[in-house]
């Protein structure tokens, strides 16, 4: 997948097809899309107490489970206060009209 | 192949990909594969305020598999070729 080399080692976001959101380096992928992280935590988004983070260690993450990789900017992470933004979790991807 | 093809000639335009859970995310088409993965650059989500989970991204990668909708930008869209080759492509395979 030619279009994963530029994310190669840096902090990436991914979304997953159930609407989790996982952060981490970037570590290794191929070609069907799986994706080893390391120093990966699991930002969790809730209405009530904000983005709260909890650490997991190395993942690997089946391609299929993937939406979206994101290029984390530092700047920008740094600078919000994650806790402070209460907002519903992402949607999982939905398949038809289920 | 040929959506591939027509794709691979859109680099570089501003697209919006629609997703299979909702999200809408607009993005300068830097690359596209064989599965349709597409590289955004630049990118906004929209209803910004709604989704700030990606605040932090600029630049994403797809996967095809998500995408339910990709809005092209007519004026780099050559209709009639579209048509021409989409027709040629499927009289291929009879």
């Amino acid at each position: 997948m030619a279009t994963l080399h530029t994310l190669v080692d840096k902090r990436v976001l991914l979304v997953m097809q159930d609407g989790r959101v996982i952060m981490g380096n970037l570590v290794g992928w191929d070609q069907r899309s799986n994706i080893v992280l390391a120093d990966c935590v699991e930002r969790r988004f809730s209405q009530e107490s904000g983005a709260t983070d909890s650490a997991l260690g190395v993942y690997m993450v089946k391609g299929d489970q993937i939406c979206l990789v994101g290029e984390v900017d530092a700047a920008i992470e740094e600078a919000t206060s994650w806790s402070e933004i209460k907002v519903d979790p992402l949607p999982a991807v939905r398949y038809g009209d289920a | 192949m040929l959506i591939f093809s027509v794709f691979k000639t859109l680099t570089d335009h501003t697209v919006t990909v629609e997703l299979k859970n909702d999200l809408c995310i607009t993005g300068v088409l830097k690359s596209v594969d064989q599965y349709l993965n597409i590289r955004l650059d630049a990118i906004k989500v929209e209803n910004a305020e709604q989704h700030p989970h990606m605040m932090a991204v600029k630049n994403c990668f797809i996967r095809g598999s998500v995408i339910r909708y990709v809005q092209l930008p007519a004026s780099a869209m050559d209709i009639q070729l579209l048509e021409d080759a989409t027709r040629r492509e499927s009289g291929k395979k009879i």
